[in-house]
């Protein structure tokens, strides 16, 4: 006899980045349970493209144009999200800077290619943690998900801005956990190795680098956004891992194993 | 063959610099490696008069006071610095704003507060990194070790700042690891247990420890910044420290035993 699938339905998730790569995958994952989906997203072109797949398949979704560095485009899309869904169960914040994948010697860091990135991914997460606050105190069962990186934990020679914002990703889901847990909201990061866009390109630049890296793999490969990355975080989302807070989860087959 | 006995390896003179903000952090530092042998420069943004005893029981300290407020200003304190002692093999980076300290419910964390305190202090370790990268790599390479408390480890209600500037710190410094040494450029992370260590800090609920039962850890009593810390560092920065890079360090006694 085989388990139910996970259902998810009548629950609300809100996204960011979710116009392609993992995002996307998360999106169609959490639809496909039965979420009503909103995604926030910088460009409606590649929000809407999303969209498409997840009403092609019968799911429930809304479309928001967002900068997350930008506070009042948060607000309005949890606003949004809250008056057509009546409610939000689910964060998530997936949004990254382009230039993350960019090597980059460390003495060479300029303010202004920390905050171009910073301001995505810790802008972000606060101006995201702060609007959904009130709607996840209402969910019975409220969920804010944190996209880190495994450079985040091991350090990185090839992009240390990266590093350091996702390592500070840790940081902020720790605390964030141990503040809102009173109010029965978990706070999680994931650490996903995916097969994206920008993984391509990064490996189309390095080869030999991705030779070396799948041989790192015990499951031999790296992940799909939507069957690996998506399929962890709607588990993360479902009532059965709702004990499960402050943790750091790697969702990379096996690729980082130190911890 | 030379045998060295490892002790008198520790012993080593070397120039010193110590990166502080908060009050006495810097100085407390500066007397521990003074009293190791160390000439040290402590490069402090502590309000004028607050680190008056910075040279005190050791004639061997110089005081230097900073803004840390940008590369430039970091670079130019550094050189300063060098200028007088030489260039140093040992930097100790303890420079955390004491408004990051005051515990704040995450929701009612100013956009101000965010960029500026948050994001300025993880700034502040880059550029530090980077200023002392500027003369290791000149010199022949060099030990950075950054302090922080050690509660970053497991996270703390109400310090989400903190804790984001910690753990992107440590990332931060394993990045630098990676990439500077190949030229003998070591970086590590210490964390400190709160005890008296951080003032502002004991009246805060931190998380304990995993064990039951109140403090004191299994040692009997938290390590301090001068007889401990300061003799971690040095540790870490003389020869019998060589085959180390981007540990992190856990300094409070027990509490905490990272897997």
């Amino acid at each position: 006899m085989s388990a139910p699938p996970v259902s998810l339905a009548g629950k609300t998730a809100l996204i960011t980045g979710a116009g392609g790569g993992i995002g996307r995958g998360m999106a169609l994952a959490l639809a496909s349970a039965g979420a009503n989906v909103t995604l926030a997203v910088r460009r409606k072109t590649t929000g809407d493209e999303t969209a498409a797949l997840i009403r092609s398949e019968g799911g429930s979704v809304l479309v928001v144009e967002a900068d997350v560095a930008k506070q009042v485009d948060v607000q309005n899309a949890v606003d949004r999200t809250v008056a057509e869904f009546s409610g939000l169960d689910i964060v998530i914040h997936n949004a990254n800077a382009g230039d993350s994948a960019h090597p980059v010697a460390l003495e060479e860091v300029t303010d202004e290619s920390w905050h171009s990135q910073a301001r995505v991914t810790w802008d972000g997460a606060l101006w995201l943690a702060q609007a959904a606050f009130a709607p996840l105190k209402r969910s019975s069962a409220g969920r804010f998900i944190l996209l880190g990186s495994a450079f985040g934990l091991h350090g990185a020679g090839f992009n240390p801005v990266y590093a350091a914002l996702k390592g500070g990703i840790k940081g902020f889901t720790k605390s964030l956990a141990r503040e809102w847990g009173p109010f029965g909201i978990t706070v999680n990061a994931i650490q996903p190795a995916a097969a994206t866009e920008p993984a391509e390109v990064f490996f189309n630049q390095y080869p030999e680098v991705r030779a070396a890296f799948m041989r790192n793999f015990p499951l031999g490969r790296m992940g799909r956004p939507r069957e690996d990355i998506g399929g962890a975080v709607v588990a993360i989302c479902s009532d059965e891992f709702g004990f499960i807070t402050a943790q750091s989860i790697q969702v990379d087959g096996g690729l980082y194993t130190a911890v | 063959m030379s045998a060295a006995n490892p002790s008198t390896q520790v012993r080593e003179s070397k120039v010193a610099f110590v990166v502080a903000s908060g009050a006495n952090v810097g100085s407390r530092l500066g007397r521990g490696l003074a009293r190791a042998g160390s000439r040290v420069a402590v490069l402090e943004d502590a309000p004028a008069g607050e680190s008056a005893d910075a040279a005190d029981g050791a004639g061997a300290v110089e005081r230097y006071p900073t803004s840390l407020a940008s590369r430039a200003e970091v670079q130019r304190i550094f050189d300063a610095a060098a200028g007088d002692l030489g260039s140093p093999q040992l930097v100790l980076v303890s420079a955390l704003p004491s408004s990051l300290f005051v515990p704040t419910d995450s929701e009612r964390l100013t956009a101000n507060e965010w960029t500026s305190t948050v994001q300025g202090a993880a700034k502040i370790t880059l550029y530090c990194l980077q200023a002392a990268h500027s003369h290791m790599v000149k010199s022949g390479g060099g030990t950075i070790v950054c302090v922080g408390p050690s509660f970053a480890l497991v996270g703390a209600a109400r310090l989400l700042g903190l804790s984001t500037v910690l753990e992107a710190q440590r990332a931060l410094v394993k990045s630098a690891a990676r990439q500077w040494g190949r030229h003998g450029i070591r970086a590590h992370w210490i964390s400190v247990g709160v005890g008296a260590n951080y003032p502002a800090l004991q009246e805060v609920p931190l998380p304990n420890g995993p064990e039951l039962g109140p403090p004191p850890p299994p040692l009997g009593r938290v390590p301090d910044f001068e007889q401990d810390v300061a003799g971690i560092a040095e540790f870490l920065a003389s020869s019998a420290g060589r085959g180390l890079t981007g540990c992190s360090l856990v300094a409070d006694g027990g509490d905490w035993m990272v897997p």
